[in-house]
């Protein structure tokens, strides 16, 4: 664009008098405000639709953006909150599940400690996918020396026996399943019988009809099945029904057991009483060999009476 | 003249535009995201004075930028002039050098504005000194006006080439 030198005067002369002009309305409205106001006014009256719009629009965008897009922020913090507090609940909830794992260990060891036998620890990994069998898997298997018809406590009494085996698992059949049979005796009158599974509990049989048997009495293991140690706890009777029909010399009695079977968690696998004062040794000295012992350190614990008195 | 009128009504109505982006989206968005809830904008008006020196150097332009100027100064509502006389100022300082400034690209474009805007601060400072002192006025402030409408030049420069000037471009009135 070619202006010519007279032409750059005419506008440096043109907006130096405005400027003048601009300094003459600043000075004035700044001693007559209500000039100022005035102005105000009429660009107000001009613009008041603009302004209208302007603000409308800037309150809008002030609570699109402060509510939106300017709450980025805070969703990160509250993400970052909430994957704490996960994290948190999460330790929270591993802690209690060691807790919990931690007693039931102890009840372990104080079955092992009072009954002098010595065993290894196992938890449960597994349930029969069907309904009809009442059997479970453990994670402890030929590594760790056990075998098939080892006997399976929990702390509140006999859960089963093993019956079969795997390099690191093996499969644990229930006292109630219908398969499962324990020589068992009453705790008080002595009466001998069959601890025999029904499905959903336990039935003894094979007790004579003459020997007293009541409710609540306890019924343990007698060790003469070559599988159970004697003495371990297997259930109280809860029901003693009247002598079969027929002239049966036998009654009918219902025992409840003593273990809740659908919450196994953490097992003791128990050697043998024939096999236990020579595993012992074997697993004394196995505990103490890093091949026994799970990497993690706490999903199977060699246990002996050795270093449950430790 | 009828096409010298409508221009100036355009850019009346461009500058007004401006001033309620700059009003509202602007500063929303910087308010918000940058500056806390003091905030810095960009000068829109500033930027349509400044583009004018360069490519509508005559009477016409001066009272434009007095115009536009005032128009800020009665959308702002405390004083009449400030604006209006920083505004002309620049306008007239630009157009006097405008033959020996080339602001076609957009880094010359912000440079220009750049330095321009720093020269409105100064100029506005002398008014808001004499009414009310310096007191508020930082020069990050004035630097922080200075970058934001050096940024946005570009974009206000192509459309007021674009809407407002797009005839007189084609016709070859526009030289720069």
């Amino acid at each position: 664009m070619a202006v010519s030198s007279r032409s750059r005067v005419r506008v440096a002369g043109t907006s130096f008098f405005l400027f003048c002009v601009s300094l003459i309305l600043t000075a004035y409205s700044a001693r007559n405000p209500w000039t100022a106001t005035i102005g105000a006014s009429a660009g107000s009256l001009f613009l008041s639709p603009f302004q209208s719009v302007s603000q409308s629009s800037q309150s809008g965008l002030s609570r699109f953006w402060e509510g939106y897009i300017a709450l980025v922020n805070v969703r990160r913090d509250n993400e970052q909150l909430m994957y704490r507090l996960n994290a948190l609940e999460a330790k929270n909830s591993k802690l209690v599940e060691l807790d919990g794992e931690n007693q039931r260990l102890r009840g372990l060891l104080s079955v092992v400690e009072s009954t002098s036998h010595t065993g290894i620890a196992a938890k449960v990994i597994g349930r029969d996918p069907t309904n009809w069998n009442q059997s479970l898997t453990v994670d402890t298997g030929r590594d760790q020396l056990v075998k098939i018809g080892y006997p399976v406590l929990e702390q509140n009494g006999v859960v089963g026996q093993v019956v079969a085996v795997g390099g690191s698992s093996s499969r644990v059949l229930l006292i109630t399943d219908p398969a499962s049979g324990v020589d068992a005796i009453v705790q008080g009158s002595r009466a001998r019988g069959v601890v025999q599974g029904t499905g959903e509990g336990c039935h003894l049989e094979y007790v004579l009809s003459e020997d007293e048997v009541k409710i609540g009495d306890r019924i343990i293991t007698s060790g003469m099945d070559g599988i159970f140690p004697k003495g371990l706890l297997i259930g109280v009777v809860s029901d003693v029904g009247p002598a079969r029909k027929g002239g049966s010399m036998f009654q009918s009695i219902t025992v409840q057991p003593t273990v809740n079977m659908n919450r196994l968690e953490n097992l003791l696998i128990i050697y043998s009483l024939k096999e236990g004062t020579v595993s012992s040794d074997h697993v004394a000295v196995d505990s103490r060999s890093p091949e026994l012992r799970p990497a993690d350190g706490n999903s199977t614990i060699a246990v002996t009476g050795e270093n449950i008195r430790q | 003249m009828t096409a010298i009128l409508k221009r100036y009504g355009l850019i009346l109505l461009f500058c007004l535009l401006g001033i309620w982006i700059q009003g509202s989206l602007l500063r929303v968005f910087q308010s918000t995201a940058f500056f806390g809830t003091q905030g810095l904008v960009a000068n829109i008006p500033l930027i349509i004075v400044i583009f004018l020196a360069f490519h509508e150097v005559s009477v016409f332009g001066a009272i434009l930028a007095f115009s536009l100027g005032l128009e800020l100064d009665l959308f702002s509502g405390v004083r009449i002039g400030p604006w209006a006389g920083t505004l002309v100022m620049v306008y007239g300082f630009i157009a006097c050098f405008a033959q020996r400034i080339y602001v076609e690209s957009g880094f010359a474009a912000m440079f220009a504005v750049f330095f321009a805007s720093l020269l409105a601060s100064c100029i506005y400072l002398i008014y808001v000194f004499e009414i009310t002192g310096l007191g508020g006025l930082l020069v990050s402030r004035i630097l922080g006006e200075a970058l934001f409408s050096a940024l946005i030049a570009p974009l206000v420069f192509r459309l007021l080439r674009r809407f407002i000037y797009k005839r007189e471009l084609g016709s070859g009135r526009m030289a720069r």
